[in-house]
């Protein structure tokens, strides 16, 4: 009489055999196919985009810098007014995770006196861009529809050898059934990852070779992460579709809390999310935000004088300075000097009014993580926009760095007026050495170190879930009946 | 059959379904979601009109102030302050500062959906100079956008049919797996006149949930004229959805050798409906009618910009030998105003001339965008009732398109009542106040709106139709074992 495989090898022949049954399966054979298609349409799709977004931002870039310097003579403040646009480069992972770019814009526009938010989003323009549920991309495809697969495929694993009666002999033989789970587990894992391998492995390698040599290895980690997150993700959803199958009685019970589940997470909680964060933590509007720091700027705040007094302090710090007795007799532009405290005025009372808004993005942050603690879909995508360098915190770095490089700018054509002026005039022009000696803007996207310290959070709540599933799993196992 | 019998199987079919505690906790999940979406849509809503009335009541007063300081310098009780001189067109019309908020009222059922756009209201600022100029910025993480709000128009689009397919999905398809069906059929009643009772008892669950909701939003959101007639066609589509949901439901069982099978193909058809069709109808929609492209229209601005900025002295030249009782006739005191009034004044004017065009241009695309969208939603009710809900909260883009319209003509006419105190430095007097240009809100037609919804309407009703035959005849050739 055979004897019965004991501990790991039961668990590898459990998986060999579920692994054959899955790929038997015409039903899973099916969806994964579709999938496959719409993953690739979807790539396609995007690499279409990304590849014309990407020579439309660098002849935008070009064509804007040429009319900075062609602008022709005026004032230098009026140039400032007249201002520059800067559009936040992306990395090749774009075009399957295209994360916020359908609702941030992609340009800032530079001027003077004030930070600029982003403008021109495409959805504004685009009608279509919100007519389904946020499945535009290939990673948000892969995350709620494959999402979905991997729980309906678990989901009816157990049960289905429940409702055919396999289940009470393989117990009544004395089959360890962690360990039947266990292999159980591991086959579906197996039969999953062979429907997605080609997938990845081909778009890691488009990816990575479509990127520029110097971020070759950059993309190629973030790619490796990326992979890794969704990992976690299908892994929780593997062991929590399993779970329910140990549960159910019958597939059809089993398959109605797998989709409750799978709505609950991905169609449900990123909205509750959202809504729990913008109803506690308020974003201003911007025009309460310019508002508050005009306001500022007016009449000061926490003991700092407000405008008028900073220029009539200013006025007497210059003649003092200067020893003259008008502004008019002073051997500089009086108004470079007070455009430049103007604007380190303006800045500073900005400065004061954005950090406070970044406390409000990190308290938002943090009730969407709390949710994405309770549905995994949050930290999933979450993490796969950090990776592709489509989240928030990438485009308030960007828009950071495009804020600095701003100041520079303007405090340039300050410059300009504090030495080509004399006195209290203003009026004068400027031309195309001017602008020229104005540098472009260039940036650089973050390491995949900082990516990963931004979605830190959500990676540890997806690697929390992959390995709580399975425990799940492993406790549901010692109560499983037949 | 007589309607006794057939309420005596209603009856009946209500309370088998009522003794299932899974129907009642999934109507009580339905009830709350739908109440709490509701709710936030008519605090959302609530907030929007009060911004919309703060921006109009700090308009008046900004200009009652200016009307009031007029009258006292003119008396000689009040000196003018530097820059805020109610007399100098320049300072008090010019200025952005003095730009009027332009809005429309909310319609009665904006509460149903937060549409696609941000949460503030769309107000514009219109005044003398062109507003062509800046975007719509947001400081709001897009994220939320990407999200989606928590609204009614969820609720009736995706999570709805949903419920109603949990609900319906082994209407049929259990007693087959029960082996009671071939019972069900030895009854005096036919078996479609059974299902048919299943499918009313839901049918009548369901709606009266989302009727109770509706209703509640619309006296919330404050009854006005034109809420009934609203709350009446959304409700009517909500109503066709429900039923092409049940129709599909009963087709699907009527063949489904299992409610796991049917469950499974009803969960791929809401795919389709909700998640795979209006993607791809976005997809076509956007290859048939690209949306605008952004970096152009910054380039040409800019480059429109630059271009007059460099034919100052034509253009300045080129308005005043237009209307030369607009020239100057005193020497400016300062070298700020010549500025403003003889260079950026008529070169605002000469950019929306030449510029007026492309933004007019985004707003056909859009509507053109939205007219392929409509059709597209023949396909997928799940996309008609998105849109129809849009459209009832006032997110159609025919609707943002009027209201440009609407501020076009009030800045016309707004330039033209102070075009000659502005170009001539002509001090303003107590009659350009009082006789100053209002808006007049002219929102899209009645009959502009009937149109839409009624192509959306047919799609609804050609889903109904369309399920609900195939069930009559699906279940007149089941096979019950």
């Amino acid at each position: 009489m055979p004897t019965e495989p004991g501990g790991g090898r039961l668990v590898l022949v459990v998986a060999r055999g579920e692994l054959q049954q899955q790929l038997r399966d015409g039903l899973l054979r099916l969806a994964g196919l579709l999938m496959l298609v719409l993953l690739v349409a979807s790539a396609l799709a995007g690499w279409s985009q990304y590849s014309r977004d990407l020579v439309e931002g660098k002849r935008f870039t070009a064509e804007v810098r040429a009319q900075w310097l062609d602008q022709g003579e005026k004032h230098p403040h009026r140039a400032a007014h007249f201002g520059s646009y800067v559009v936040k480069p992306e990395m090749t992972l774009a075009l399957f995770e295209p994360g916020l770019k359908p609702f941030a814009g992609r340009t800032l526009w530079l001027e003077a006196h004030s930070r600029s938010a982003f403008s021109y989003a495409p959805a504004d323009d685009d009608v279509s861009a919100a007519a389904g549920l946020g499945l535009s991309s290939g990673a948000a495809m892969l995350q709620l529809l494959g999402g979905l697969l991997v729980l309906v495929t678990a989901a009816l694993t157990v049960v289905r050898e429940r409702e055919a009666g396999t289940l009470r002999q393989i117990l009544a033989q004395g089959i360890e059934p962690r360990a039947w789970l266990a292999g159980k587990y591991l086959g579906v894992a197996a039969a999953l990852a062979l429907a997605f391998a080609p997938l990845a492995l081909g778009l890691t390698m488009v990816l990575v070779v479509l990127a520029p040599e110097p971020a070759r290895v950059d993309v190629a980690a973030r790619v490796g992460l990326s992979t890794l997150g969704n990992a976690f993700y299908f892994l929780a959803l593997l062991g929590v579709g399993l779970t329910l199958s140990t549960i159910a009685r019958s597939s059809r019970t089993a398959l109605v809390l797998a989709l409750g589940f799978w709505v609950t997470s991905g169609v449900l909680a990123p909205r509750v999310a959202s809504h729990l964060a913008t109803s506690l933590e308020p974003v201003p509007t911007v025009e309460a935000f310019q508002t508050a720091i005009g306001e500022d700027f007016e009449k000061g705040y926490d003991g700092e004088p407000g405008w008028d007094t900073r220029l009539d302090q200013l006025e007497a710090r210059t003649l003092e300075r200067y020893q003259v007795r008008g502004l008019d007799d002073l051997p500089v532009g009086f108004s470079g000097l007070r455009m430049r405290a103007m604007d380190g005025w303006t800045n500073q009372v900005a400065d004061r009014r954005y950090a406070e808004l970044e406390q409000v993005y990190e308290s938002q942050a943090r009730w969407r993580s709390a949710v994405a603690i309770l549905a995994p879909f949050i930290a999933a995508r979450n993490f796969s926009q950090g990776m592709a360098g489509m989240d928030w915190p990438h485009y308030r770095h960007f828009a950071n760095r495009a804020e600095l490089y701003r100041r520079s700018w303007v405090e340039r054509l300050n410059q300009v007026l504090e030495q080509s002026l004399r006195g209290e005039t203003w009026e004068m022009d400027a031309g195309r050495e001017t602008w020229a000696s104005v540098p472009e803007f260039r940036y650089v996207t973050p390491s995949v170190g900082w990516a990963l310290a931004q979605q830190a959070g959500a990676f540890l709540i997806l690697l929390g879930w992959a390995v709580g599933g399975a425990a799940l799993l492993f406790v549901s196992g010692a109560r499983l009946k037949p | 059959m007589s309607a006794h019998p057939y309420l005596r199987l209603l009856a009946l079919e209500w309370k088998l379904f009522a003794a299932a505690p899974v129907n009642l906790a999934l109507l009580g999940l339905l009830a709350m979601l739908a109440a709490f979406a509701a709710y936030n849509g008519v605090k959302r809503s609530e907030i929007q009109r009060s911004l919309i009335a703060e921006a109009r009541v700090a308009d008046a007063q900004a200009w009652a102030d200016k009307r009031r300081d007029l009258l006292e310098i003119e008396a000689g009780r009040k000196e003018p302050a530097e820059y805020r001189d109610p007399r100098n067109a320049s300072a008090s019309v010019l200025s952005t500062r003095a730009n009027r908020p332009l809005a429309f009222d909310l319609p009665p059922l904006a509460a149903v959906s937060a549409g696609t756009a941000r949460d503030d209201p769309q107000i514009l600022s219109v005044g003398i100079g062109s507003r062509h100029k800046s975007g719509e910025a947001s400081l709001d993480d897009p994220g939320h956008r990407l999200d989606g709000p928590f609204d009614l128009a969820f609720v009736v689009a995706w999570l709805l049919p949903l419920v109603t397919l949990v609900l319906s999905y082994d209407v049929l398809a259990r007693d087959r797996e029960q082996g009671i069906a071939p019972l069900l059929a030895s009854q005096s009643v036919t078996l479609r006149a059974i299902v048919a009772g299943r499918l009313a008892v839901r049918f009548l669950a369901l709606f009266g949930i989302m009727a109770g909701v509706g209703l509640l939003t619309a006296f919330a959101s404050g009854w006005i004229p034109r809420t009934g007639g609203d709350l009446t066609v959304w409700l009517a589509a909500v109503a066709l959805s429900i039923g092409a949901w049940l129709g599909l439901s009963a087709a699907v069982n009527a063949w489904a050798r299992s409610s796991a099978l049917s469950a499974l193909v009803l969960l791929t058809f809401w795919i389709g409906s909700a998640l795979l069709i209006p993607t791809t109808a976005g997809v076509v929609v956007r290859a048939l009618s690209p949306p605008p492209d952004r970096l152009n229209y910054l380039l040409e601005l800019r480059a429109l910009e630059t271009d007059l900025i460099k034919r100052t002295d034509e253009i300045r030249d080129a308005y005043y030998a237009e209307r030369p009782a607009n020239r100057p006739t005193k020497a400016f005191t300062d070298e700020f105003t010549p500025y403003f009034i003889t260079e950026l004044y008529p070169r605002q004017l000469a950019f929306d001339r030449r510029f007026g065009p492309v933004p007019r241009r985004i707003e056909a695309q859009r509507v053109e965008q939205a007219q392929y969208l409509r059709n597209a939603a023949f396909l997928s009710p799940s996309l008609s009732m998105k849109l129809i809900s849009d459209d009832l909260a006032g997110h159609a883009p025919e609707r943002r398109a009027a209201l440009n319209a609407a501020a076009d003509r009030f800045q016309e006419r707004w330039r033209i009542h102070f075009d000659r105190k502005i170009a001539a430095a002509v001090p303003l007097t107590l009659s350009d106040y009082d006789n100053k240009p209002e808006f007049e809100p002219i929102d899209s037609s009645v009959a502009g709106r009937a149109s839409r919804h009624g192509v959306i309407f047919a799609g609804l009703l050609l889903w109904f139709c369309g399920t609900s035959l195939w069930a009559a005849t699906a279940l007149r050739r089941a096979r019950l074992f």
